[in-house]
């Protein structure tokens, strides 16, 4: 039995162990039924990259997370929008918001839908123009490109 | 030494094995259709605890104030089974709502457990635009709100009015019980305004509902 | 030394069973395991979904190797690099403070650090354990 040590005659097996497995790979990449695509999603419609926002001048951002959520820290000056408050939290981001003014909805990440619905609601029912939402939402504002404020922000 | 090593290897093959939560739940997800009159709606997770310990159930928090939730006791004995009732409130809400129940256990594998609700609350009836403006020193025409009935009993528009006299609003009938349009318009956009403007159904009888639209001068 | 042989072998096909299973899993849904390697953030895309494909070959037929007992020396150090791999992505994810599984529509909770890298450690000692017994079974028995 070879030992440890003695890596050279180690090289060839463990280098046909791991080359094996890629015929199996390449035919499940080619006839697997569920498919994979080969480059990141594209932005969809009305989403928006914060580079692509940090270019922008007039924006009005609005918080689609819980209330703890946002006062454990949030984009300066964020309104708070969700579904459940919805008739609460409306008024005040209409008195707020300025005609002109960019509307960038964000929620905790990539995966979660409430920026989305909240975007939605806000150009089709409440009929403001100019309404996008962030990709990554608060996982890449959280890294400080933007003015932040909070309880857990220092 | 052969025998510590033996046990070892069991003990590890056994613990590895058994990688499974405690608490096995009946359902994880719960999907409701609300009716018009109906101010809660309740359901039902229920759980076993199919583990060999004991399980304490701790903190229960769910994702919004709307969802209420309520647990008989805390500790559940190997093969006992529990379950946890959720009450949702329709309050204001309408269309398709989804909640999420947190719930919190000594159970060192499952972590925090994940419940969804769903409930998708019918809408009596759409409002577009629920806002309107104008910018000061442009235009001042009128704007039309669209008032559509979704349900499907007819619902009357009893009352149309504004908080502020500069910003009137017009109520135009179009089929009744169907179809109805608010006309907004100010009296001048010299100046910054704003009004809120009520619009009163005859629906529900008992508690009719009244909505609101938004106007204002920028 | 019967026991020893006994325990090996029950070490091997459970933990074989438990890699094989796996690969499995993994190869049945190749989005849902790219969902998983994207959370990590630790991949670029083109890498991930390389690894999306790949991986799940490799534990299978790791997994088998070790039930079968062929080809043991090699799976055992690939399967025991794969764990350190793991392990250390699990760290750094940690450390990172990401939720590496989405509480959104479908995951069961999250992510619950300490028993993941609790569970990796035993699988870890589980490999090491079939290695040592094997040499030592095979020193007295060449």
């Amino acid at each position: 039995m070879p030992r440890l040590s003695n890596l050279r005659v180690w090289v060839r097996p463990v280098a046909v162990l791991l080359l094996l497995p890629v015929l199996p790979a390449l035919a499940a990449s080619l006839f697997h039924p569920v498919s994979v695509s080969w480059s990141p999603a594209k932005l969809a419609p009305g989403e928006v990259t914060l580079e692509d926002v940090l270019k922008w001048e007039n924006i009005l951002w609005v918080d689609a997370r819980s209330q703890t959520s946002f006062d454990a820290g949030h984009v300066s000056g964020a309104m708070r929008l969700t579904e459940t408050e919805w008739e609460a939290g409306l008024p005040p981001l209409l008195d707020v918001w300025q005609p002109d003014q960019k509307i960038v909805v964000y929620c905790a990440s990539i995966s979660c839908q409430s920026s989305h619905k909240v975007a939605k609601r806000i150009r089709n029912e409440v009929g403001l123009p100019e309404v996008y939402v962030l990709k990554r939402g608060w996982e890449v504002l959280k890294q400080g490109m933007v003015s932040l404020e909070g309880a857990d922000i220092p | 030494m052969k025998l510590f090593w033996t046990t070892l290897a069991v003990f590890v093959l056994a613990y590895t094995a058994t990688s499974q939560a405690q608490l096995v739940w009946e359902q994880k997800h719960l999907s409701f259709k609300a009716k018009v009159d109906e101010p809660t709606l309740a359901g039902v997770y229920r759980f076993t605890n199919r583990g060999d310990y004991p399980v304490t159930i701790g903190e229960i928090k769910s994702s919004c104030g709307c969802t209420t939730t309520e647990l008989s006791k805390r500790d559940y004995a190997p093969g006992e089974t529990g379950e946890i009732k959720a009450v949702f409130t329709v309050g204001n809400l309408s269309g398709l709502q989804r909640k999420e129940i947190t719930v919190h256990t000594d159970d060192p594998r499952a972590g925090k457990v994940n419940l969804k609700l769903e409930v998708d609350i019918p809408g009596l009836l759409q409002i577009t635009p629920r806002f309107v403006f104008w910018k000061t020193g442009k235009s001042s025409r009128e704007r039309k709100v669209m008032i559509d009935v979704t349900h499907d009993q007819p619902i009357h528009i009893t009352e149309v009015t504004s908080t502020s006299s500069r910003i009137t609003a017009e109520l135009k009938t179009i089929e009744a019980g169907k179809k109805y349009e608010v006309w907004v318009k100010p009296e001048n956009v010299d100046s910054l305004g704003k009004a809120t403007i009520s619009i009163k159904t005859d629906y529900p009888e008992d508690v009719p509902k009244t909505y609101k639209v938004y106007a204002a001068i920028k | 030394m019967k026991l020893k042989k006994s325990a090996v072998f029950v070490l091997r096909i459970g933990i074989g069973a438990l890699f094989l299973y796996a690969g499995v899993i993994k190869a049945w849904s190749p989005d849902d395991f790219l969902k998983d390697v994207l959370s990590y953030q630790l991949l670029p895309y083109s890498v991930a979904v390389m690894t999306v494909w790949y991986l799940p070959y490799l534990e299978i037929l790791c997994g088998l190797s070790l039930m079968l007992g062929r080809q043991l020396k090699e799976s055992l150090l690939v399967l025991a690099g794969l764990m350190a791999v793991f392990l250390m992505a699990i760290a750094i994810s940690w450390a990172r403070d990401l939720d590496i599984t989405c509480g959104c529509f479908g995951g069961s909770g999250e992510a619950n650090y300490p028993w993941l890298i609790f569970r990796d450690l035993l699988i870890g000692m589980g490999l090491f354990l079939i290695w040592r017994m094997d040499a030592l079974a095979d020193r007295n028995h060449p």
